[in-house]
C-alpha cells in the first residue's frame, strides 16, 4: 500500500562546524522559524538544536486548541495571522495537521463580563476577524450538550464566538514542520543542548554543544520552561517566570461535543479530540516549577467547573494526565525579537497560549532572522518594554505570572 | 438459564451460592452469584467474547482478572444511568445491572467495522497525517467527522448524574496500598506497633494473590490465613481498613489520592479521599507481562494467574482444551495444577525456548501454532491460551519483528 | 499539593495559602520622590527580574519564596523550595502582614 515506504521524519545529518543561524529549541516556534526561513527566504543554512526530542515539549502537551478572541491589538494581531496560516498548512507541509475549526466559544458569567466580551468582539471585528456575541438560545443552538438551565454557581450570561477557532493534532505541528524544513536541508539535532552561547564585544560568534562546537553569525533562542536558563547563558535576566500547567484526557467516548468551550469563572476549557477522549485544562498550578509534577488540586478545580458546564462528565473518568513548563512574562504576553546583544534574538514568555501561536512567530521570525528588522506584527512584544513602561497586559493582572 | 452454557464448577471459590445475582449482556438474561466481578460472572455463563477492539474492531475476551485489563470494555447501566467504558474485571457484581457491548455495528457477532481491516495498510500507524489532505477542507468537513464516528469506545449518557459523590482526607502513621500477605503483614506489624495504620484494597474483599493461592502460611491455607488477618486488623482501633478503593496517585510530599466506590446501599456513588501518611507502603503486587503474537488478541487467550484466579476464586472454567504457554516455571504448575482441578484437558505445554507462530479463530481461539526446539512445526485445537512471559523466554515470529494490528 | 510548614501552625496544605512569589529584596529608594535613572532601574530590576543575581527570581533550584497562609494564621510565610522537585528544604520565617 501506499503509506509502506515513508521515510524518517527527519534526517540525520553529520553536524557542520558552522551555520548561518542556529536556532535553540526544536519546539513548534522553534521549527516554524525553521520552515519559514527556508521557504520564504531561501536561507536553509540553519541547525535547530534540540535537547531533549521533536515533539517531546509543550507542543505535546498542550490542549490543541486554536483560536484569536484577544483584546489588545498586539495580541489579536499575530494570533489571528496564525490562525490563517494555520487554514494552509495541512497542504504546504503535505502532512495533516487535522485542523478542524470545530468553533471556539468562550462563556460569560455575568452581564458585566458579557459587556467586556461585546468590547472584545467589537476590537476583534476591527482587526477583520468573524466572531459573535451569542446569548440565550442562540447559543444553545451552537452549543446543544452545555448545561444553560442548572442552578450552576456561575450561570452563563452569554459567549462570545469564534467560528474560525477549532482544534489541531498538536504533535503533528511539531513532526510537520521539521519534516518540511528537514527536506529543505535545514539540519535538525535532537538530544543537542546547547551548553554555552559565546559572545565577544557583545556579539554572538558561536554555541557550545556537548557534540562540539558551532560558529555562526546569529542565534535564536525560542525554548520556552528553559529561557531563563538558556538566556543566562548569555548572561541575560529575563522577565519570565516558569510555572507548570497541566492538561488531562478523559477516556474515548462516541462523540459528544462538537466545539471547543472555555469557562470563564475560574478557568476550565474543554473539547472532545478525534480519538474521542474529552481533553481539559485551566489555569496554571501556580508557582514557580520545573518539576512537571502536577498539583491535584488544579485538577479538581478544572473539573469541577467543567461539570457545571457538561455534568454529563461525571460520568466519565480521566484516563491520563500531564503538565508541561510553561514561560509566563511579567504581564503574560510574549518577548519576541532582538536582545541586547547584536545576533541574538528570542521568543518566550508565552505561557500556556504559545501554541496557537505557531506558524505567526515562525513567519514573522524568519522574517526578522533574515533581514535584521523586526516586521510589524511582533514590534510590541519587545524585551526592553517593562523598562520602558510599555506592557501588553491583556488580563490588567499586573507583574504577577501566576496571575496570567 | 437452559440457552447458556454454565461453566460454573460445581463447587469452591469465594462466592455465595446462596444469593444469585441476575444481570443482563447484550440483552440475553444471565444469571451469577454474589461475590463474582463482571469477568467472573460473564465467564460462568461461557460469554468470552465481550468487546471489539478500537480501530480494526478485532473481537476481543477477557484477557487478565485485574486492573490492567486491555480489552474487555462495556457499558453497565444501573439506576444512575450508564457509565461506558467500564474494565469487566473491575465491576463488583450487584443485582440488576444491564450490561452492553461497546463500538459495534449492528451487533458484537457480526460487526461491520472488522471490515476496515480490509483497507489494511493505508490504515497503518499514524496513516491520518499522511492522507485525507485534499481537497483543502475535506479533512473538517468529511473526514474527520467519519472519523470521528468511528472513534471512541463506548457512549457517554448525556444525561445529568444525580449521584453523590465526596471528597474526604485521612491522616496517619503508616499507609499500606494492597492487601496481599506483603500487605497484610505489614499492616498488620505497623498497627501492633502502635502506628495509626491505613490500609487500602481496590477490592471488595482483602487478601489479593491469597484468595487464589494453594499455599499455606503460619500451618493455615492462603485464603484462611487472609481472612483470620482480615478479622484482626478489623478488630484493632488504630487500623482503618478501606476496600472498593483505588489509590491512584502519590502527590507531593506524600500525598495519596484515593477513590472509593461506593456499593448498594451508600449514600455516595464514589468518594475521592487524600491522604497524608507519614510513611507509605507499597503491596501492591506485580502485573503480568504476555508475549506478542499474531492473534494474541482473541478472546479465549488469557493471562496465566487470571486463569487460577477465575477457576480457585470464583469457580469458573474458562475453557475445557488448554494449550499452555507459561514460561516461569512456578506459575506454568500453578495454572496447570489449577485446570487440571478444574477438569480442563491441557492439549499442549510449550517450552522456553519454542517459537510462537500464530493463535486462531474467528470469535474465540481454536487453534494454537508453534515451532518446538527441533524445529518441527506443531498445531493443536484449542479453546483456551494460558500465556505469560515475563522474561521473553518464548521467541516471537520473524525473531523479534511482531506486526501486530490491533 | 505541597505541604508547607507554617512557623505558626505547623504543616498545612497549599490550598491554604496564597502565592506571592520569588523573595524580593526592595531598593533603598523613596518609590515617590526618587526618580534618578539609577532608582528607575533598581526598580525596574527588583520588580520584573531578579532582585540580585544571587537570588534569581526563577532559577531551576532553590527559591526563596513567599506565601501567605489566608487559611491559617494571615501571615507571610517565607521558605525555600527546589522548584526542580518542589522539596522545602528549610523553613525561614514567618511575618505579620
Amino acid at each position: 500500500m501506499g503509506n509502506k515506504r515513508w521515510p524518517a521524519i527527519i534526517a540525520t545529518p553529520e553536524m557542520r562546524s558552522s551555520y548561518d543561524t542556529v536556532i535553540i529549541g526544536g519546539g513548534g516556534h522553534g521549527l516554524a522559524t525553521a520552515h519559514y526561513l527556508a521557504k520564504n527566504h531561501g536561507i536553509t543554512d540553519v541547525a535547530v538544536l534540540e535537547g531533549s526530542w521533536i515533539g517531546g515539549g509543550n507542543t505535546a502537551r498542550n490542549t490543541t486548541i486554536v483560536r484569536s478572541d484577544y483584546l489588545l491589538n498586539a495580541s489579536f494581531g499575530l494570533k489571528n495571522f496564525a490562525l490563517k496560516l494555520w487554514g494552509e498548512l495541512s497542504q504546504e507541509l503535505n502532512f495533516n495537521l487535522m485542523y478542524e475549526p470545530r468553533g471556539y466559544v468562550d462563556l460569560a458569567h455575568s452581564d458585566g463580563e458579557l459587556e467586556h466580551f461585546t468590547i472584545r468582539a467589537n476590537a476583534m471585528r476591527l482587526g477583520g476577524a468573524s466572531v459573535e456575541i451569542l446569548t440565550g438560545q442562540a447559543l444553545q443552538d451552537c452549543v446543544p450538550e452545555l448545561d444553560l438551565n442548572s442552578a450552576a454557581r456561575f450561570p452563563v450570561a452569554g459567549a462570545l464566538f469564534q467560528p474560525a477557532g477549532g482544534v489541531i493534532r498538536h504533535d503533528a505541528v511539531a513532526w510537520g514542520f521539521a519534516r518540511k524544513a528537514s527536506q529543505a536541508g535545514i539540519h535538525i539535532f535532537q538530544k543537542t543542548p546547547v551548553t554555552k552561547i559565546n559572545i565577544t564585544k557583545d556579539k554572538v560568534n558561536s554555541v557550545d554543544t556537548p557534540q562540539g562546537r558551532i560558529n555562526c553569525r546569529q542565534v535564536f533562542i525560542s525554548v520556552a520552561g528553559a529561557s531563563n536558563q538558556v538566556a543566562s547563558l548569555a548572561g541575560l535576566d529575563l522577565p519570565i517566570h516558569s510555572i507548570n500547567v497541566q492538561a488531562f484526557v478523559t477516556e474515548p467516548v462516541k462523540p459528544a461535543l462538537k466545539t471547543v468551550v472555555n469557562y470563564n469563572a475560574g478557568l476550565s476549557y474543554i473539547s472532545q479530540t478525534a480519538k474521542g477522549e474529552f481533553v481539559l485544562g485551566g489555569a496554571s498550578d501556580g508557582y514557580n516549577s520545573f518539576a512537571r509534577r502536577g498539583s491535584f488540586a488544579r485538577i479538581e478545580d478544572v473539573l469541577a467547573r467543567a461539570l457545571q458546564m457538561f455534568p454529563f462528565l461525571s460520568r466519565l473518568r480521566l484516563m491520563r494526565h500531564w503538565s508541561g513548563t510553561a514561560d509566563i512574562s511579567m504581564d503574560g504576553n510574549a518577548i519576541i525579537g532582538q536582545l541586547p546583544i547584536d545576533g541574538l534574538s528570542i521568543n518566550c514568555g508565552w505561557g500556556y497560549a504559545g501554541f496557537k501561536a505557531t506558524p505567526a512567530v515562525g513567519h514573522q521570525m524568519a522574517e526578522l532572522l533574515a533581514n535584521n528588522a523586526t516586521p510589524d506584527l511582533i514590534k510590541p512584544f519587545t524585551y526592553d518594554r517593562f523598562a520602558n513602561g510599555a506592557e501588553i497586559d491583556d488580563a490588567g493582572a499586573g507583574p504577577y505570572p501566576w496571575h496570567h | 438459564m437452559s440457552h447458556v452454557p454454565d461453566c460454573r464448577l460445581p463447587d469452591g471459590g469465594l462466592i455465595d451460592r446462596n444469593i444469585t445475582l441476575n444481570f443482563s449482556f447484550d440483552g440475553i438474561a444471565m444469571q451469577c452469584y454474589s461475590g463474582d466481578t463482571l469477568a467472573s460472572a460473564l465467564l460462568a455463563n461461557g460469554q468470552h467474547l465481550v468487546a471489539r477492539s478500537l480501530k480494526y474492531h478485532h473481537p476481543r475476551g477477557i484477557v487478565s482478572a485485574g486492573l490492567e485489563e486491555p480489552s474487555a470494555l462495556v457499558t453497565v447501566t444501573d439506576q444512575y444511568g450508564s457509565t461506558p467504558n467500564l474494565k469487566v474485571t473491575e465491576v463488583v457484581m450487584r443485582d440488576g445491572l444491564t450490561v452492553t457491548s461497546q463500538n459495534n455495528h449492528p451487533s458484537l457477532k457480526r460487526d461491520y467495522g472488522r471490515f476496515l481491516k480490509l483497507g489494511g495498510g493505508a490504515l497503518s500507524a499514524g496513516f491520518y497525517y499522511k492522507t485525507f489532505l485534499w481537497p483543502k477542507h475535506a479533512w473538517h468537513k468529511y473526514f474527520a467527522p467519519i472519523i470521528r464516528n468511528l472513534a471512541g469506545q463506548g457512549r457517554v449518557d448525556p444525561t445529568p448524574d444525580h449521584a453523590h459523590y465526596d471528597k474526604r482526607r485521612k491522616f496517619c502513621d503508616v499507609l499500606v496500598i494492597g492487601s496481599g500477605p506483603a500487605g497484610c503483614a505489614a499492616a498488620l506489624t505497623a498497627a501492633q506497633g502502635g502506628a495509626t495504620t491505613i490500609l487500602i484494597e481496590q477490592d471488595h474483599i482483602l487478601g489479593g494473590s491469597l484468595l487464589y493461592s494453594q499455599d499455606s502460611i503460619d500451618g493455615l491455607n492462603a485464603t484462611d490465613w487472609a481472612a483470620d488477618t482480615s478479622e484482626a486488623l478489623h478488630a484493632l482501633s488504630n487500623v482503618t481498613v478501606m476496600t472498593r478503593t483505588l489509590a491512584f496517585g502519590q502527590y507531593d510530599h506524600g500525598l495519596i489520592q484515593a477513590i472509593e466506590t461506593g456499593q448498594d446501599g451508600d449514600i455516595n456513588r464514589a468518594i475521592m479521599w487524600k491522604i497524608r501518611a507519614r510513611k507509605i507502603i507499597l503491596a501492591t503486587g506485580a502485573i503480568e507481562r504476555p508475549v506478542v503474537f499474531p492473534g494474541n488478541d482473541k478472546p479465549g487467550i488469557m493471562l496465566a494467574n487470571a486463569v487460577c484466579q477465575y477457576i480457585r476464586r470464583f469457580a469458573v472454567s474458562p475453557g475445557t482444551r488448554a494449550v499452555v504457554a507459561v514460561a516461569a516455571e512456578e506459575d506454568r504448575l500453578r495454572a496447570i495444577a489449577a485446570m487440571q482441578d478444574a477438569g480442563i484437558e491441557i492439549a499442549a505445554i510449550l517450552s522456553p525456548g519454542d517459537q510462537i507462530i500464530s493463535a486462531t479463530g474467528r470469535l474465540h481461539v481454536n487453534a494454537f501454532t508453534w515451532k518446538n526446539d527441533k524445529g518441527q512445526r506443531q498445531r493443536t485445537k484449542c479453546d483456551l491460551v494460558v500465556w505469560l512471559d515475563a522474561n521473553r523466554a518464548y521467541i516471537c515470529p520473524d525473531g523479534r519483528k511482531a506486526d501486530i494490528s490491533c | 499539593m505541597l505541604l508547607i510548614t507554617c512557623p505558626h501552625c505547623g504543616p498545612r496544605d497549599e490550598s491554604e495559602f496564597s502565592y506571592g512569589g520569588a523573595r524580593r529584596i526592595w531598593p533603598d529608594h523613596d518609590a515617590n520622590l526618587d526618580q534618578t535613572e539609577t532608582a528607575m532601574q533598581d526598580w525596574h530590576q527588583t520588580l520584573y527580574l531578579s532582585s540580585t543575581p544571587s537570588n534569581p527570581s526563577n532559577p531551576s533550584g532553590p527559591l526563596t519564596e513567599i506565601w501567605y497562609h489566608g487559611g491559617g494564621c494571615e501571615c507571610w510565610v517565607e521558605i525555600i523550595r527546589n522548584t526542580k522537585d518542589h522539596s522545602i528544604s528549610n523553613r525561614q520565617k514567618g511575618h505579620a502582614s
